[in-house]
């Protein structure tokens, strides 16, 4: 129970990296590999503020800022000077990782004795239901703070969704999505297709720091690594998002990206409570992708072969 | 109304279309749970039985034959009570391991367990237990326990009330007397015989007394040599040959008997016999062990406990008294080689209860001697669960030296225990759900190894106790303050640098030296730590320490020529991901400019071009990992054991690589160099 708590806790961390990731990649069809260091950015300021004594929701916004702003620098190197777009990402990601060790003053920050969002949920939790021990859900028992954090990064998760659809129903969204289906089209429409990239990739890499502040928090520390291989994770939870919903409206591949994301720590959960031999686990998480990804489309022909014959 | 059919439909295409992700997420959901079906039912049928359960503690001073085996004799010796383990008792082992802070932090714990008698086996557990229940507010039984009326804990005679009231227990003296009368029979010329002792045992003192007036009735001398840890026993041993004894007399002194190995080795250099008041040294090459049945003496200890439990035994009519079963064994193989004609008279031979033969075969004889187990509470088998963040060479040989230890201790796979292991292959995510997902298997208990798994585990504060091991600085890591004042339920091991053990090869090397160099890297905790201490370890005896900063590989070169341009004597690199990844660039440069170079990494000497390595053995770190787990098994409370270091360094020699950086070696480190290889292995 504490896995499935758990692990739909961090899926949903993790969904807002999905979310980021969509928007450069699926929007601007702009590979932006900032995302490795702008995650742990977001880490690292929200764990040196916390431990600073800064308030953790505030903490938590400054890294999603930061976040903003190596968004904003891919883009204007990008965009104004005129640097390939995929080396533009790796540039930024690579000076990042010496910021983030500035910024932290060393590799690895624990959090374990200062007071983290999670926890603050935890006690929001108590004053709404009362204080008390572990709760029985269903017949097993659970830590109160778990499901206070599960709630919180529900919520997290859900309120940004929202923020974003509304975001991108906005003159200024549409433009921007527009930008990206067909960016000659816009310009001819006298639309700074440049500013709306960086604007873009400031939102996408603003969102993946949160991701990075937030999951700090829940797993007690930040460390200078916890970005390497983030981008390939958020790459699947959309793919596998896709291929869930199917090619659709914006409002339901936003959705699809947050379930992508959860399903995909979900079946990460399963593999290592089944107990896999560990060495497998790569190759195992590799293969449920493959299987998210193939069986849709597969029931999908089917249902249409039935109702071809039907008809 | 035709739009809002339009909005309809659409709605219904949405459901549709969400359809697929919300059923796989909730069949994920639901095969997850599924998994945990059996932790839910066992939370529902903890209940009670109705039967009195009685809890008793058996405290242990140390791992030794005799303590094991009268452990295990306490035991049997509460069954035949009726007081059986499983059914109508539980029962709860410490054991110090030698340690006497632990065994301090053990008493205490007892104290505050809920139990209802504590049995305490050897004088020093005796001892600490009875000075912390001073008041009385535990009953508590003893046995193994030389003389009791000299150990200062109340007891003034052997009659009915000269003990405290919740204290009982039995003496059993070593048969001092029948030692020396049997060397005397074995070797009727025997003029001179020597003896080691730790002064600070009251145990020693007793037997060398007793020793001491049965020599002078036999007229044979006995010269004494004091030792006050295990490190000085051969030189001890040494001397006393020098002097021309020509037998030993061991006992009595656990820290002479925990390293009989030492005396030996004199005693067959001299080619005289060892003659111990225990029986269990004939194994270690002593010629006669005479000692009490251990196993007799433990089972006479749990009859007292389960009396004193039922109600049979009044206090108040107790008497304490001697109690001695002997056992005999003779080692036929210990004659060989002998300067002087000992000769085993075949009488003797037959009231043998061990015996080894000239071929080195054993034979127990009469008696039940008892196997030694681990002695967990029987019937279960405890779920470990290993997590490690990556895969890795030092995390294989720590894993090859658990399972190695594991059977060495007896720990059956399986039966005993059941290891469950979890790699979280370099990914963060991971490394947190594994914690998730061993509380859901209930393990009951959680090895981490490696940084991030023990710090996701500190965040989580998982319900079993969290063992950690290679970890190198559990500190930083968030577990705690220092080593003993830590997080409630967990202890480990770390794998932090022999500072003072570098000091030591150092100076052995290069007496003269008064500067030494090294580079870190500012931005990894680790590395800064490590610089830090070895700074502070040089203080001491008087060094030095030159440092150069960088922050990545590509800077190393430059900082290893700018620090190897000051005045040093020598580069002595700490540990740190950086600069054991970049050792190579390090390693040209003194080289180059004729610098020794030392490093605590065991592969910097042997191909990384390191003169020296002061390395800490990862295999033994999962032998003592594996220990610790074994502790934790028998009952004892993590949170009262202190982190502690991997308890063996190996000092690894490159000869090529000396002599590449003008380093001479001295014969000393040679000899007791772990590993001496030359360039081309």
């Amino acid at each position: 129970m504490m896995l499935l708590i758990g692990s739909l806790t961090i899926g949903l961390i993790l969904s807002l990296l999905a979310l980021g990731v969509y928007i450069s990649f699926k929007v601007f069809s702009f590979a932006d590999i900032t995302t490795e260091g702008s995650l742990t950015l977001g880490a690292a300021v929200a764990a040196v503020l916390i431990v600073r004594g800064v308030n953790p929701l505030a903490a938590t916004m400054a890294g999603g800022l930061a976040g903003m702003a190596a968004g904003c620098i891919t883009g204007l190197l990008h965009t104004r000077c005129g640097v390939h777009a995929l080396l533009s990402g790796i540039l930024v990601m690579t000076a990042l990782y010496s910021v983030n060790l500035r910024v932290m003053g060393r590799s690895n920050i624990p959090l374990m004795s200062v007071k983290t969002l999670p926890q603050q949920a935890g006690e929001l939790g108590d004053a709404l239901f009362g204080a008390g021990g572990p709760v029985p859900l269903w017949g097993w028992t659970v830590e109160r703070e778990a499901l206070a954090g599960l709630a919180g990064a529900l919520l997290v998760a859900v309120l940004v969704a929202l923020l974003l659809y509304l975001f991108f129903k906005t003159n200024l969204g549409s433009a921007m999505r527009a930008t990206g289906d067909n960016a000659q089209m816009m310009r001819a429409q006298g639309i700074h297709t440049g500013n709306m990239l960086v604007l873009g990739l400031a939102i996408s890499n603003g969102l993946v720091a949160l991701a990075g502040a937030l999951l700090a928090q829940f797993q007690g520390f930040a460390d200078v690594q916890m970005g390497i291989g983030m981008l390939v994770w958020g790459l699947a939870s959309v793919i596998i998002g896709q291929a869930l919903v199917g090619p659709s409206r914006f409002g339901l591949a936003i959705v699809g990206a947050v379930m992508g994301a959860v399903l995909f720590r979900l079946l990460v959960a399963i593999a290592l409570r089944w107990g896999l031999n560990p060495n497998d686990l790569k190759l195992m998480t590799a293969l449920f992708v493959l299987a998210a990804l193939v069986l849709p489309t597969m029931l999908r022909s089917l249902r249409q072969r039935k109702a071809v014959r039907h008809a | 109304m035709a739009a809002h059919q339009d909005r309809m439909a659409g709605s219904v295409e949405v459901c549709k279309r969400l359809f697929l992700g919300v059923a796989l997420i909730v069949g994920a959901a639901a095969v997850l749970l599924l998994s945990d079906l059996r932790q839910r039912q066992a939370t529902k049928d903890a209940g009670g039985g109705a039967e009195k359960q009685y809890r008793v503690a058996i405290f242990q001073i140390a791992s030794r034959q005799i303590l094991d085996d009268s452990v295990q004799g306490t035991i049997d010796g509460l069954a035949e009570e009726g007081l059986v383990q499983g059914r109508n008792l539980s029962v709860t082992r410490f054991n110090a391991e030698g340690d006497m802070v632990t065994a301090n932090a053990i008493v205490q714990n007892i104290l505050q367990g809920n139990f209802d008698l504590v049995a305490t086996v050897s004088t020093p557990s005796l001892q600490t237990m009875a000075n912390a229940n001073r008041a009385g507010k535990l009953r508590h039984v003893f046995s193994v326990v030389t003389a009791p009326y000299g150990s200062g804990v109340g007891i003034t005679g052997d009659k009915p009330g000269e003990h405290p009231e919740h204290l009982l227990g039995m003496g059993t003296f070593q048969p001092v007397r029948q030692v020396v009368q049997l060397a005397r029979e074995l070797y009727p010329d025997l003029k001179v015989a020597g003896t080691i002792i730790n002064p600070g045992e009251a145990c020693s003192q007793a037997c060398l007394a007793m020793a001491q007036d049965e020599c002078g009735k036999l007229g044979i001398d006995l010269l004494v040599a004091q030792v006050e840890n295990s490190s000085g026993i051969y030189e001890a041993a040494s001397s006393l040959a020098a002097r021309g004894i020509e037998a030993f007399f061991i006992g009595g002194d656990n820290t002479v008997e925990t390293s009989v190995e030492s005396v030996f080795k004199a005693a067959v250099a001299a080619r005289i016999p060892i003659l111990a008041y225990a029986p269990d040294h004939v194994d270690a090459g002593a010629l006669v062990g005479m000692g009490a049945n251990y196993y007799e003496v433990g089972k006479a200890g749990g009859k007292l406990a389960g009396g004193v439990l039922t109600g049979r035994v009044k206090s108040s009519e107790y008497a304490i008294r001697d109690l001695m079963p002997r056992k005999l064994a003779l080692n036929q193989q210990a004659l060989a080689g002998l300067k002087a004609p000992w000769r085993i008279a075949p009488e003797l031979l037959a009231q043998a209860d061990i015996l080894i033969d000239e071929q080195g075969h054993k034979t127990v004889r009469g008696g039940a001697a008892p196997v030694s187990t681990p002695a967990l509470p029987a019937g279960k088998t405890w779920q470990l669960h290993m997590v490690s963040y990556s895969q890795s060479m030092m995390v294989e040989q720590w894993m090859r030296g658990f399972a190695d230890a594991c059977e060495k201790l007896g720990l059956r796979a399986g039966e005993d225990y059941q290891l469950t292991y979890r790699n979280a292959q370099g990914d963060m995510a991971t490394a947190n759900m594994m914690i998730d997902a061993a509380i859901d298997s209930q393990a009951d208990i959680l090895m981490t190894l490696t940084t991030p798994t023990l710090q996701a585990a500190v965040r989580k504060k998982p319900p079993m106790p969290v063992l950690f091991g290679l970890t190198a600085n559990p500190l930083l890591a968030g577990a705690g303050k220092s080593d003993s004042e830590h997080l409630p339920g967990f202890t480990g091991i770390s794998t932090m640098s022999d500072y003072e053990g570098m000091v030591v090869v150092i100076r052995e090397c290069l007496p003269n030296a008064r500067k030494i160099g090294t580079l870190y890297n500012p931005s990894e905790d680790n590395s800064v730590f490590n610089m830090e201490q070895m700074k502070e370890a040089l203080a001491k005896a008087g060094l030095s320490m030159v440092t150069r900063a960088t922050n990545e590989a590509t800077e190393v070169p430059a900082a290893a020529l700018a620090l190897a341009g000051e005045d040093i004597d020598a580069i002595c690199q700490v540990a740190g991901n950086l600069h054991d990844s970049s050792f190579p660039a390090i390693a040209q440069v003194a080289r180059q400019l004729r610098k020794p170079l030392f490093a605590f990494v065991s592969g910097q000497a042997l191909t990384g071009g390191a003169a020296i390595a002061v390395a800490r053995d990862y295999e033994q770190g999962g032998r003592d990992h594996a220990a610790l787990a074994l502790r934790v098994m028998r009952g004892e409370n993590p949170t009262a054991i202190p982190f502690a270091a991997i308890s063996r360094t190996l000092i690894i020699v490159n000869t090529t690589h000396a002599a590449e950086l003008g380093l001479a070696l001295p014969p000393s480190l040679l000899q007791r160099a772990d590993q001496v290889v030359d360039g081309k292995n």
